[in-house]
């Protein structure tokens, strides 16, 4: 699975890593530390086409259910079906056991477009309150 | 902070849960949005709504067991959570900024505590639940709702439960839907909710302003409760 440093990221935390012509999507690690436990997990169907930006999935830990965006448009090719019997995965493996759905992207450019580890670190620094 | 009461008419469950979600679609920003709402009866029953990850055939289940009506609406909605039997519940939402992603855990923390301080001023005594022990280990959620307290949820004094919710986040705008239980304070509706409305007020630092919904959220509802909320296709999606 891919390198979280080598991942892209959106604002909503989702990560999308190019593997091989598909992209993996999950959500950071960050995005996990604060949904807390998750215990559901709805992905979308594998042959679905999805758009950049479009909910498309649902996370739920205790009482509140989270969407989750397409990193990027294309085609869903695959979903973790470990992860939709396991829900837990997705806090203790959220960029590796806990990945999402893989995409055949239909457009490449829009993975580029999305922060590197390091904005997206610079991103979280400018979310955090200020103590 | 802008802040909107919205008056709301009695629905039926698809309609108010459509209006929940059509409401937290059009939210503006930097707007708080609340609304508190009845519920018009189906065929002379009650309706009952449901956690968004639920299956079906658990919460008909417990349905039958607690003796609901067959023909009583069962909807699934777009907030987390338990099974709640609408009777004499007073039910309210919540649209609200969550542009930072906080921890549900807080943000239904801080909601809780500010109807506790809004039911306080007006002389009626809550506390947040808390599990007897830190080192206590959790059953896990309830499928119902006022079966007992999850941790944060509101109880008097002797343990009842008397508030629930649950919570969606959309993009940067969360959506809080919560149930209370009247009968355990004595009181009116109307009291208890200018009681939500203040603690809301005080914690949130925010002054509402009554409003109606406009006829573009209403426009926007009726279409979410014909194609989402009235269906099988969702209701009974799991």
């Amino acid at each position: 699975m891919p390198d979280p440093k080598s991942s892209r990221y959106m604002k909503s935390h989702e990560w999308a890593a190019l593997d091989g012509d598909e992209v993996v999507v999950g959500v950071s690690d960050h995005a996990q530390h604060e949904i807390t436990d998750v215990v559901f997990v709805d992905l979308p169907k594998a042959g679905r086409t999805i758009s950049q930006g479009e909910a498309v999935a649902v996370v739920e830990s205790v009482k509140a259910a989270f969407d989750i965006y397409a990193p990027v448009s294309g085609e869903v090719v695959a979903v973790n079906d470990a992860v939709l019997q396991n829900p837990g995965l997705v806090n203790s493996s959220p960029h590796d056991d806990g990945w999402f759905f893989r995409v055949k992207p239909g457009n490449p450019g829009e993975l580029d477009a999305l922060m590197d580890s390091e904005a997206y670190e610079a991103f979280l620094k400018s979310e955090a309150p200020a103590s | 902070m802008n802040a909107v009461l919205l008056e709301s008419p009695d629905l039926d469950a698809p309609a108010q849960m459509a209006l929940d979600e059509a409401v937290l679609d059009g939210a503006d920003p930097a707007t708080c949005i609340l609304r508190f709402f009845r519920w018009r009866r189906t065929r002379g029953d009650w309706p009952i709504t449901f956690g968004v990850s639920m299956a079906y055939d658990e919460v008909e289940a417990a349905a039958l067991n607690r003796g609901a009506p067959a023909a009583s609406a069962r909807v699934r909605r777009a907030t987390g959570g338990g099974i709640v039997y609408h009777d004499v519940d007073l039910t309210f939402s919540f649209v609200f900024p969550w542009s930072r992603l906080t921890s549900p855990g807080v943000v239904y923390k801080n909601l809780h505590l500010a109807a506790h301080l809004g039911l306080k001023s007006r002389g009626f005594e809550t506390r947040l639940w808390a599990p007897p022990s830190a080192l206590e280990e959790l059953p896990g959620l309830r499928a119902e709702c006022f079966s007992g307290p999850e941790p944060k949820d509101l109880v008097l004094p002797g343990g009842g439960k008397v508030l629930g919710g649950a919570l969606r986040r959309r993009g940067e705008t969360g959506l809080y839907q919560g149930s209370l239980r009247p009968e355990a304070f004595g009181a009116e509706p109307l009291v208890l909710r200018e009681a939500i409305v203040e603690g809301i007020s005080l914690q949130w630092r925010l002054l509402f302003v009554p409003r109606p919904i406009s006829p573009q959220a209403l426009a926007a509802a009726e279409r979410l409760r014909q194609t989402k909320y009235a269906v099988d296709r969702w209701n009974k999606r799991r």
